[in-house]
């Protein structure tokens, strides 16, 4: 009781001494300033020469041409700086800088431009905010016009969340150098993060139209290209984002491991979806332990999800769709599904419509030549068509691919126990509707997966749970004649006078 | 129904919209081919019906150039004769550049995606 009464007292403390200070475009920088009336001029003033660790400061709605660092590692640890109307936010030109071991700072509510007379633009692995510190955040913050947008320098418990990042790079249309929506190195050599609860998060945020990639993750390669300590990143997660009219990527990591990515629709990326691959072709990056599941990834003229290394593994893939991917490939082979690493679980996807328009360059819907890849429940239909067209499924031997639907039949392979009917009978595959009929063939024929704590792939897209036995095969399970849910369409011809 | 409720927490603290039929946050919007006079600090947003069974409510979402965003729950709205719904969004602040988009919601509560965004400046 003695230890729940002390605590209690230090926390009632803590809160009484946490400050709030105010900054306005009309303010003054001077020993007294800092109160809604009498409000400071700049963040900059108001961080060295006001706050304490823990205080806030708010920032009135205006137009501010400063850049802002949180570099005090005592007075500016967990403070929090926002905008003081979300309806109004305050728009920056310039950049802003959590530098490193200043710990716990959020930044919320507030817009900032890029602008090259104030730091604002680059190198691209830095950005218009670069994040050297753990326990950063960043809330409902636009950000735009720079070379980088985020660039995070250290290796965990860094949330983006609820933000708006678009326009990294000054030479569009694509054409320059990497320059991405957020660049995750660990310059720091900071230890990499050691479970979820000190994951990067990004969440809910909308990425686009950047020269790069829409989130690239470079930790591996950074603490090494100074000769240091390798540190791999570990622990990331990627939910509910939409990231497109990337030149890149949408997601392109490097050695992560423990990712996972769902819920997002990533899509019209210039170079494809999701993708590992190895920096430099010097270091041997490993991809352990993604999950990706119940994501949207499709429109990209190469690849949707793509692993270019072959000796790691253990990669869960389910209830995605894949669609209209490798459209315009670069290179021979492209799939939408591309060499899971060995050990890998691909199960109740559906592949629709990933063809080549490159008559020289084929495609299939999945490339799979590495070790024990189960292939189980997906839907396969109308891939890797056209002359050179490689077909669904496009494996070697060392794949368990069975129970799919996998149409046309050839060329490619089907696996065992496949249906191969024309139809699959989706409720409307040209509006992307891919619940399917009651008379599918694909319904009642899957296998159950078991799953895990961290695979619940007993539960289908739309969360319906898989049954005990027979599953349906694809990303909805139905019972007996009764559909899944599907979403409503979109509203459409919206106008606004 | 999650996001019912976060919506109706948002139209409580964000008064800038006006009566609709009784309910809370929209005057209607008539047709378009009628058109409307809308205040020069009002905008009219309409679009096609949804005629899913399913259809519970829409939820227009909208947002100034620097502002974050708002969004509106609206429900027991009916179609023009040429099938559009409309609602009109008054008091917007003036010399700004405002953005709106519109999702539909079924029985259940599941959103649809949202429509594309058009905009509109309010002098």
């Amino acid at each position: 009781m003695k230890i729940i009464i002390l605590f209690s007292l230090v926390m009632a403390s803590a809160n009484l001494q946490a400050a709030t200070y105010y900054v306005a475009t009309t303010g003054t920088d001077n020993a007294s300033c800092g109160t809604s009336v009498s409000p400071c001029k700049t963040v900059n003033y108001t961080l060295s020469n006001k706050v304490a660790a823990s205080d806030t400061i708010r920032i009135k709605p205006g137009t501010y041409f400063e850049s802002v660092t949180a570099g005090n590692t005592t007075k500016n640890l967990n403070i929090i700086i926002t905008g003081d109307d979300p309806q109004n936010r305050p728009h920056f030109h310039g950049s802003w800088r959590v530098a490193h071991r200043v710990t716990g700072v959020t930044i919320k509510d507030v817009r900032i431009e890029g602008d090259i007379n104030r730091g604002g633009i680059g190198p691209e692995w830095a950005g218009i905010i670069t994040i050297n510190a753990p326990r950063t955040t960043i809330d409902n913050v636009e950000v735009w016009d720079g070379i980088g947008l985020i660039g995070i320098t250290t290796s965990k418990q860094v949330v983006i969340r609820n933000s708006y990042l678009h326009h990294a790079g000054l030479t569009e249309p694509c054409g320059g150098i990497d320059q991405h929506g957020i660049s995750v190195t660990n310059w720091n050599e900071d230890p990499a993060a050691t479970n979820w609860d000190e994951a990067l998060i990004f969440e809910n945020n909308k990425i686009h139209n950047v020269e790069g990639d829409g989130i690239q993750e470079l930790g591996q390669v950074a603490s090494l290209d100074d000769g240091g300590t390798e540190v791999t990143t570990k622990y990331v997660i990627i939910r509910n984002n939409e990231i497109y009219n990337a030149c890149e990527q949408g997601l392109d990591f490097k050695g992560t491991q423990y990712v996972k990515i769902y819920g997002n629709n990533i899509y019209n990326n210039g170079y494809g979806g999701v993708s590992t691959n190895d920096e430099d072709g010097n270091v041997e990056y490993k991809h352990l332990h993604w999950w990706v599941f119940n994501n949207k990834i499709h429109g990209h003229d190469n690849f949707a999800l793509f692993s270019q290394e072959g000796d790691d593994g253990n990669w869960f893939v389910w209830n995605n769709q894949f669609y209209n991917n490798c459209k315009n490939p670069t290179y021979d082979g492209c799939a939408a599904v591309s060499q899971p690493p060995p050990n890998s679980i691909v199960t109740n996807n559906v592949f629709y419509n990933n063809n080549s328009q490159n008559n020289n360059k084929y495609a299939s819907a999945i490339e799979s030549q590495r070790s024990n890849v189960l292939i189980k429940n997906n839907i396969f239909y109308n891939n890797g068509l056209g002359s050179k067209g490689k077909g669904n499924i496009h494996s070697s031997t060392n794949a368990v691919i069975s129970n799919n639907y996998v149409y046309p039949a050839s060329p490619g392979i089907t696996g065992s126990n496949a249906i191969t009917a024309n139809d699959p009978k989706f409720v409307n595959a040209a509006a992307l509707d891919f619940r399917l009929q009651s008379a599918s063939p694909a319904k009642g024929v899957g296998v159950v997966i078991a799953g895990s704590a961290d695979f619940t792939i007993n539960l289908d897209f739309v969360g319906s749970a898989r049954p005990s036995s027979n599953w349906d095969l694809g990303i909805y399970s139905g019972s007996g004649t009764t559909q899944p849910p599907l979403r409503l369409s979109a509203p459409k011809n919206l106008r606004v006078q | 129904m999650k996001n019912i409720w976060l919506l109706f927490s948002v139209t409580i603290l964000t008064i800038t919209a006006t009566t609709y039929n009784g309910c809370s946050e929209f005057k209607a919007g008539t047709s378009e081919t009628n058109q409307t006079s809308v205040a020069a600090n009002a905008a009219l947003v309409s679009w096609d019906k949804i005629t899913d069974s399913r259809l519970d409510g829409y939820i227009v979402s909208y947002r100034s150039e620097s502002g974050a965003v708002n969004e509106i729950d609206v429900r027991n709205v009916t179609a023009d004769s040429n099938g559009r719904v409309s609602v009109i969004i008054e008091n917007l602040a003036s010399a700004k550049m405002y953005y709106f988009k519109v999702a539909a919601y079924d029985n259940m509560g599941v959103e649809s995606d949202y429509s594309t965004e058009v905009s509109k400046y309010v002098p």
